[in-house]
């Protein structure tokens, strides 16, 4: 591929001097290896860093009995709601005690944006009622629906995907309260009378 | 009829362009890469919303792939590693050889109970991702082995960072997202007996739907 250089050779009324050498250099292998170190670094590099979701556990009081009489916190009937996550990425909800208007999403799955919407609609009404009749447009001031208190109760049968993603339901509908509660057996037998 | 005669043209092409171009990619590329960190597992994380992004330094991150077998793993750094297999070694009695220890400055993430810890530092690096060494680290009750590895990772930061540090490590769990619960309240419950309450969970970035 090197290059000739014709234009050195001597012409008719020219004096035959030392042969000029060319400047000119091929430079297809030297491009060639360039970009097989940027395919290297290309593939090697890590661009963007993991993406976190903070989790907060409430402080677990090693002696049980005094737990229950200092640390519960309470909350009021109708700024609570309440998540079970069962089997099958099916997953039922109520708000405040009122078990008998439990609802069921099934297929609460990242690529199906009906159960999602499923379960930000409850969510979001919840909190609109619990601000209508107060001013939301001053944001300094705490808003009644911060107070909207999610229990997340993921049974047995639930995957991690699940949890992530009622979890990241809560960031997405400005939730600021927010437990990961184990499951009681009531919870259980709830999840298995629901409506199907 | 006289042949129309086409000026042949050079093939050749001026590559200095092309070069300067591949060359500035490649300074590009050298600045930016940071080489991927040396993982146990490679795990399918849930996607998040969540924006905030996982530091590089002071994180201890436990991972959990979909057969809920678990690993731990120890932010690059050599003498805080050394420390940590110390303390191990002298908990369970390892008999563990310098050189060993010293391999254990270099591994990025493992899964392998205390057991096989020794066998584990002994083999190449390339029989380290085997069947045989991807065992995970017990979780049960009876051989909390991943609670004492946490234990003695964290007590060998505090040391190593001074008592009145104001720094906090990160704990971060990395769980495939087909990952059952069970392994999840299992792990936290872990950390919670080491009144680690605050943590993270790692999550790829999804698009707002």
């Amino acid at each position: 591929m090197a290059e000739l250089d014709t234009s050195a050779k001597g012409g008719k009324g020219k004096k035959k001097g030392p042969k000029k050498a060319s400047t000119r250099i091929d430079l297809t292998p030297m491009v060639d290896l360039a970009f097989l170190l940027v395919t290297f670094f290309m593939l090697t590099t890590t661009f963007s860093k993991p993406q976190v979701m903070d989790i907060v556990m409430p402080v677990k009081d090693k002696n049980p009995a005094q737990e229950q009489e200092s640390q519960k916190t309470e909350v009021k009937q109708s700024e609570a709601m309440t998540i079970i996550i069962g089997s099958g990425d099916t997953l039922v909800y109520y708000f405040g005690l009122d078990t008998n208007k439990l609802q069921t999403i099934a297929d609460f799955k990242p690529q199906h944006n009906e159960a999602y919407d499923a379960l930000r609609k409850p969510i979001v009404d919840k909190q609109a009622e619990m601000n209508r009749g107060t001013d939301i447009s001053d944001t300094s001031k705490p808003k009644n629906s911060d107070n909207l208190f999610v229990v997340i109760k993921p049974t047995d049968f639930s995957s991690y995907q699940n949890l992530v993603d009622v979890l990241d339901m809560m960031n997405y509908t400005g939730v600021k309260k927010y437990a990961i509660v184990d499951v009681a057996e009531s919870d259980l037998i709830l999840f298995h009378n629901r409506k199907k | 009829m006289p042949k129309v005669k086409i000026p042949r043209k050079s093939t050749l092409v001026d590559m200095t362009a092309m070069c300067d171009v591949s060359f500035l990619l490649l300074t590009f590329f050298i600045l930016t890469t940071q080489f991927r960190p040396d993982e146990a597992v490679t795990v399918q994380t849930p996607g998040s919303i969540s924006t905030a992004k996982l530091p590089d330094v002071d994180v201890f991150t436990i991972t959990i792939d979909s057969a809920g077998r678990t690993y731990f793993g120890i932010y690059d750094h050599e003498v805080l590693k050394k420390t940590i297999i110390s303390a191990m070694n002298d908990a369970y009695d390892l008999k563990l050889t310098p050189e060993e220890i010293a391999q254990f400055g270099k591994v990025g993430g493992f899964g392998v109970p205390i057991n096989s810890l020794k066998a584990y530092l002994d083999a190449p690096a390339f029989e380290r991702k085997e069947k045989k060494f991807m065992t995970g680290i017990p979780i049960d009750t009876a051989h909390n082995e991943l609670g004492k590895w946490v234990t003695n990772s964290l007590d060998a930061w505090y040391i190593m960072q001074g008592v009145d540090t104001k720094k906090q490590p990160t704990v971060a769990i990395k769980g495939h997202k087909a990952a059952g619960y069970p392994v999840i309240k299992r792990v936290i419950a872990i950390l919670q007996e080491e009144n680690l309450n605050k943590f993270k969970f790692v999550t790829e970035l999804k698009a707002k739907n």
